[in-house]
């Protein structure tokens, strides 16, 4: 770069502008250059050599005019003028944002703490605008949500309430298997404190509580898998070894629409209520042995002195005794089945056995009752009746049952109709009267265990017949039905599959 | 409030970074504007040179001239030269030299007659018979000149002298570069 004086000044500008020009030091190269002088005009610049090639001076032009610096100028005050609209923009706009927007989401923003910090209701008068339905949106939903939260509140007490209250053994479950609540029979029971087993899986809480998990039974795990996967409540009854205890067990998942939130474990202590059914049905079992041996003997007793005393009005008086003997030893037995089937003692050995034969037999035991009574006892019996794989004993008193009962509740003159026969693939036995019937509120219940009609009721039975043939039937693999009209009479029906497998110890 | 103010900053950094962009655009353009208007000065300033060469060409290859600076007519030379071209082209000032170099006689600033900047012109023109013409400086004046051997004009003898003109580059001299030159300086 080179610095040079100005040696000629040209014929245009001020003299104010030339003079500033006037022995002014300019940077100059070799070659074209540019430069602002202080002034603010632009100086451009080029060598000029003479025929020599020796440089002898430079070319340049100065412009005075001033049109970058106009336009810088203009520039400034234009930024200077859009900077300062768009400031009285703003201040305008948030003049008008401090009033309709800003002021009254203040005040809604002091009502809503005020409602949160419960001081007072909301009173203010809203305008209707926008901004008055918000308040008014959120005063309703904040009024909902308390309304909710109180709701919830109550509903957490009454739970809590419910789950304190019981005696049986809660524990809650959340979705991820962990401990979240028990109650304080669940502490009392186990002697410890709920705090040290929360967040844990029933495994370790079992161990925390020196359970081996392994004593626990399988169905207790499987109860709680099916609860958990399949959202099945399962109940069971099992022995608790590790507390000598005999527990109801069930699982009841607890669920939200489709999603599973938990699973309350319930622990009912029947120890004390199996131990007193054992203790009734001993009793029973005593009593019935104590009276079959007196009935027995009574019975024989009266079948003596019935030879001896033929005549009436003695004879009578016998007979009359001896019904009475049958229907106590009837009773006896009853109960005593009763006992056996519910301690789950009575066992079916199912043999090949010929029904028609079975059923003359029984026949041939309620023919002179049906006859005393006079009425028309039939059997009906094909030959050519395929064998049935039964327990001959239960079958016969569950037929004894039904017959008894058909001669009981039959008038005298009426029908009381037997009948085997081979329908596809089972072997079908009606037992049909013309009795009094069932009425039809009676029906639902007749086979249920100490659930008499009026009828019944009446003449003296347990209630316990129906229910035991019933069982037997069942215990056999086949069905009973029964279709009655009010003094019409009553049909009952046992079907048996013919090629039905009953494992031998079945019970 | 404060922080719509506080929105108001970029805005004017908006602002001043359009200003200096802008100027910075306007500085580029001008540049390019100015450099233009420099190479119509130059485009100028060499029409000036050719028409100066031209003049000097019409004397310097012309027969008369060429008797008159080998015979050392005085007379003729100091009426048709020295006289003439001064007064009728505009010519500050005019210097003729014989063949061996030696000052024939002159007319305009004696000082400028004695100049070593001729020494290149001349040479050129007498040993190499070569016309030159451009810019010179003298002193703190710069001159527009061109120079040439005096010839017959159809006659391929050695010159008879040396012939130049120059002109004193001065404010007037830019006339027409007006309308787009602001203000040229030299």
């Amino acid at each position: 770069m080179i610095e040079g004086k100005v040696a000629l000044a040209g014929n245009r500008g001020t003299p104010e502008e030339l003079k500033e020009i006037e022995g002014l030091d300019i940077p100059l190269k070799d070659n074209y250059s540019f430069v602002t002088l202080h002034s603010g005009a632009l100086l451009a610049s080029r060598p000029i050599y003479n025929p020599e090639g020796k440089n002898i001076g430079y070319l340049a032009i100065c412009d005075f005019s001033g049109n970058v610096s106009e336009a810088r100028r203009s520039a400034i005050i234009f930024s200077i003028v859009v900077g300062a609209g768009f400031l009285l923009l703003v201040l305008l706009a948030s003049g008008l944002l401090q009033r309709w927007l800003l002021v009254p989401l203040n005040a809604l923003n002091q009502d809503v703490h005020r409602l949160v910090s419960g001081k007072r209701e909301a009173e203010r008068k809203w305008p209707q605008d926008q901004i008055g339905a918000l308040a008014e949106s959120l005063v309703k939903l904040y009024r909902e949500s308390q309304e909710a939260r109180q709701k919830a509140e109550a509903d957490s007490i009454w739970f809590r309430g419910i789950i304190e209250s019981s005696q049986d053994i809660l524990a809650i479950f959340d979705r991820e298997g962990k401990l979240v609540d028990a109650n304080k029979a669940a502490e009392a029971f186990f002697s410890t404190s709920k705090k040290q087993f929360l967040g844990l899986e029933p495994e370790e809480v079992l161990k925390r509580l020196n359970i081996d998990p392994k004593t626990i039974s399988f169905r207790f795990w499987e109860g709680l898998k099916e609860a958990y996967f399949t959202g099945k409540e399962t109940v069971y009854e099992g022995y608790f070894s590790a507390m000598d205890r005999q527990m109801l067990i069930s699982f009841l998942p607890l669920s939200l629409g489709n999603e599973l939130k938990g699973v309350i474990l319930t622990l009912k202590d029947i120890t004390p209520l199996r131990r007193l059914e054992i203790e009734r049905r001993t009793l029973v079992e005593a009593v019935a042995h104590d009276l079959g041996s007196p009935i027995t003997s009574l019975l024989a007793a009266v079948e003596l002195m019935k030879k001896e005393y033929n005549s009436p009005p003695s004879a009578g008086y016998l007979s009359g005794m001896e019904n009475n003997l049958l229907v106590l030893r009837n009773l006896v037995h009853n109960l005593v089945n009763f006992n056996r089937l519910e301690a789950g003692m009575i066992k079916v050995e199912p043999v090949p056995t010929d029904l028609c034969r079975l059923l003359k037999k029984v026949y041939s035991m309620f023919q002179p009752l049906a006859r005393s009574r006079n009425l028309n006892f039939t059997l009906d019996c094909p030959p050519d009746l395929p064998s049935l794989r039964v327990d001959p004993v239960r079958l016969e008193e569950a037929c004894s049952n039904l017959i008894s009962n058909s001669l009981k509740y039959t008038p005298p003159g009426g029908l009381v109709l037997v009948r085997a026969e081979k329908i596809n693939s089972s072997l079908r036995l009606t037992f049909q009267d013309t009795g009094y019937g069932i009425p039809p509120e009676e029906q639902d219940f007749v086979f249920q265990r100490f659930r008499q009609g009026k009828m019944g009721k009446g003449a003296g039975g347990s209630g316990l017949g129906l229910f035991i043939t019933k069982s037997l039937v069942e215990l056999m693999g086949g069905t009973i039905e029964l279709a009655s009209a009010k003094d019409r009479g009553t049909i009952v029906t046992l079907s048996f599959p013919l090629n039905q497998q009953i494992s031998d110890s079945g019970s | 409030m404060s922080f719509l103010i506080i929105g108001e900053i970029p805005l004017l950094a908006l602002a001043l970074l359009t200003y200096f962009l802008n100027g910075h655009v306007l500085l580029e353009r001008e540049s390019q504007h100015l450099n233009a208007s420099l190479s119509d000065l130059q485009a100028f300033m060499e029409d000036k040179r050719f028409e100066l060469e031209k003049i000097l060409k019409d004397y310097a290859l012309w027969t008369e001239d060429y008797n008159a600076v080998s015979e050392k007519n005085g007379a003729w030379l100091e009426e048709n030269i020295f006289c003439w071209v001064p007064e009728h082209f505009g010519i500050d000032f005019v210097v003729l030299w014989d063949k061996s170099g030696s000052l024939l006689g002159f007319a305009g600033t004696p000082s400028l007659s004695d100049s070593q900047t001729w020494n290149y012109p001349l040479e050129k023109a007498l040993r190499e018979s070569q016309f030159v013409s451009g810019f010179e400086r003298l002193g703190s004046s710069a001159v527009l000149f061109a120079s040439g051997p005096i010839l017959k004009r159809d006659s391929a003898d050695p010159p008879a002298g040396v012939l130049l003109f120059a002109q004193k580059l001065k404010p007037e001299s830019f006339p027409l570069l007006e309308p787009r030159t602001p203000s040229p300086s030299f």
